[in-house]
């Protein structure tokens, strides 16, 4: 089942279910009125689409285009290690690593070693200056962990 | 201001990087200054993210936002004719024109609307919110009713936390950290930045562009500027198109700088000369475009509308600094407001000299800037933006979440934008209801509050010209076509 129509409003159809469910416990008028009608719209809106779609038998066409999922759950675990360890081993630390890694990840011509070397200490003084820009320059305040 | 003009022009140069993205990823960093200088940084990478598009446009014929499509029909000729310098002379002085009448048509036009907003009660901003969501007609001509899917999604993200009227607690799952609600901020880093980072990474890992002689000589900026101030209709026209396609919600400068390009031919002695290397074409789309970005203020400021992505960010800058965009925004912060309008004029000017200084170096950016630095970069200011606003953890979180979801509707061809709009507007659109619905059963009228005061009736009016609007403009054209189909 590939049809973007029909995985999309299945997907909403899951999400109207998991949040209908929530709104079981104990709330009043007032907090239930309006998304109990949100929820009602996108129901029957994702309904509607699902129907329609099967009705004039389209389902079968495939119209997502989906390529390299492979890169994109690695890019997107490398920011979920980058969340976790910046908090605990350093913000800064933290992402020259992954930002080392990212860049293998994404460009072939970057595993030569001395390509990736040059690129790791330019990411470094690059990540350096945005550091001390962000946490002294604009005061934002930036995660810490053991090192820095 | 100067920070905030550079920022912006890279930003719009840059292929891939949208003035949405430019101004989502730097709210954060607005949070720790002063109310107006954080408006004003906004403001100025705004205004010169939209100028920005134009260089990438015309050296390399890819339009850096989405508002300079229309450059790159005159604006590439140019530069293949070794008049790149000539063109981007020409969108640097109608940036700058149509970016000032913009911002004049909003100092104008706006305080007397905020007058008139002042006089709405809650069923009148239930009805403003919902003309605002009738915007996703626009955005989702292709698919309505998917548009139509994302914006209630919005809707519901945004019922998340603490309800507006009796304090109930919703959507929570248990845990502590979302009573608040969900960040606006962080969402939409999430929604805007990240499906674009990934699909920047899917498209190629080092794209390169030819870097061509852009034919710098002394005395052309005079001689360019003098050509461009030569065609005072053209730059009129397209400011006014600019100004009003910018207070339409959902149009904005992608629309602007096409409708403008039409007119200019339409209106031109040599249409056929258009496409060819004109600076007509580029002073309109250039005009236009900019000076949709004050337009588009106006509904936001004084109605709390934002009427394209990039304003739905600037609301949720505005959020950050304690400000709800409003009519409240003339009465209570007249200081800050008239600033930020003031800034704007202020960051326009200046995108002449910044953007004529930094354009051999633009030039050098766009044509060798590479995606593995490119998109590693963007990842770590959404990271450090989404956490900065309120030092959580979770934020960043759910920014990663957002953007995960936003990809998959991307690969679903579902617009984040009405998902973004929703979340937006839902508050304002809950509140109004509640209120109205409250107001509605002491009068004993209950839902009829909402259908039967002269200014809900004059807002539910609007809201179906605005929502079927795209559909009889789009079966008129079709209809011209096939009639000019047939005649030939």
């Amino acid at each position: 089942m590939r049809n973007s129509d029909i995985v999309s409003s299945v997907l909403v159809l899951a999400i109207v279910a998991i949040f209908g469910l929530q709104l079981r416990s104990g709330v009043t008028f007032f907090g239930l009125v309006f998304p109990r009608a949100v929820l009602w719209g996108l129901g029957l809106s994702a309904a509607g689409l699902l129907v329609a779609t099967l009705v004039r038998g389209q389902a079968p066409k495939k119209d997502i285009e989906a390529p390299q999922l492979g890169t994109v759950f690695l890019v997107l675990l490398l920011m979920a290690v980058w969340i976790v360890a910046m908090n605990w081993l350093g913000f800064y630390v933290t992402s020259v690593v992954v930002f080392g890694l990212q860049m293998l990840l994404i460009d072939p011509n970057a595993r030569n070693p001395k390509a990736f070397i040059r690129s790791i200490v330019g990411v470094a003084v690059e990540l350096a200056v945005f550091y001390v820009a962000f946490s002294t320059l604009l005061e934002v305040p930036l995660p810490r962990g053991i090192l820095f | 201001m100067l920070g905030g003009t550079v920022m912006g022009l890279i930003a719009g140069a840059l292929p891939g990087i949208s003035a949405t993205m430019a101004v989502a990823l730097l709210v954060p960093f607005t949070f720790s200054m002063p109310p107006l200088q954080g408006l004003a940084l906004l403001g100025a990478i705004y205004m010169s993210a939209i100028y920005g598009g134009s260089f990438s446009a015309i050296l390399i014929n890819t339009p850096g936002t989405p508002s300079s499509i229309g450059t790159t029909f005159d604006g590439y000729p140019m530069a293949k004719q070794g008049r790149g310098w000539e063109a981007i002379i020409v969108a640097t002085v109608g940036s700058v024109i149509g970016g000032i009448f913009g911002v004049i048509a909003l100092a104008f036009l706006a305080p007397p609307l905020a007058k008139v907003a002042l006089k709405f009660g809650p069923p009148e901003y239930f009805w403003v919110a919902v003309f605002g969501l009738t915007i996703i007609a626009t955005l989702c001509s292709k698919s309505l009713v998917k548009g139509i899917m994302g914006g209630l999604l919005g809707l519901l993200i945004g019922t998340v936390g603490i309800a507006p009227i009796g304090g109930d607690v919703r959507f929570t799952f248990g845990m502590p950290a979302l009573q608040g609600g969900v960040e606006l901020v962080g969402t939409m880093i999430g929604l805007f930045c990240l499906p674009e980072v990934l699909a920047m990474i899917l498209e190629g890992s080092d794209k390169r562009y030819e870097r061509m002689d852009i034919g710098r000589r002394q005395g052309i900026l005079w001689e360019v500027t003098k050509k461009v101030l030569a065609q005072p209709q053209n730059l009129l026209r397209s400011s006014i198109i600019g100004t009003v396609v910018g207070i339409i919600p959902g149009a904005g400068g992608s629309i602007a700088n096409l409708v403008s390009y039409n007119e200019a031919m339409r209106a031109s002695k040599h249409p056929e000369k258009f496409g060819t290397g004109l600076i007509d074409g580029v002073i309109a789309t250039e005009t236009a475009n900019n000076a949709t970005v004050g337009g588009g203020l106006i509904p936001l400021l004084t109605l709390g509308v934002p009427g394209t992505p990039v304003d739905a960010v600037i609301y949720a800058g505005l959020l950050i600094h304690g400000l709800q965009p409003g009519a409240r925004l003339f009465t209570h912060f007249g200081d800050i407001t008239y600033g930020f309008i003031f800034s704007i004029f202020v960051a326009t000017v200046m995108m002449l000299p910044v953007g004529l200084l930094l354009g051999n170096a633009l030039h050098k950016l766009v044509s060798q800037l590479s995606v593995r630095i490119l998109a590693p970069s963007i990842m770590f200011l959404s990271i450090i933006g989404s956490y900065a606003i309120r030092n959580n953890i979770m934020d960043v979180w759910v920014m990663l979440a957002c953007g995960t979801l936003g990809f998959l509707l991307k690969i679903l061809k579902v617009d984040p934008a009405p998902v973004v709009l929703g979340l937006v507007l839902g508050p304002l659109a809950e509140q109004g209801f509640v209120q109205g619905l409250l107001i509605g059963r002491a009068q004993g009228i209950g839902y009829g509050i909402f259908f039967t005061r002269p200014v809900s009736i004059l807002l539910i009016v609007m809201t179906v010209v605005s929502l079927v609007w795209p559909f009889v403009s789009a079966w008129s054209r079709k209809r011209r076509e096939k009639g000019a189909g047939a005649n030939a």
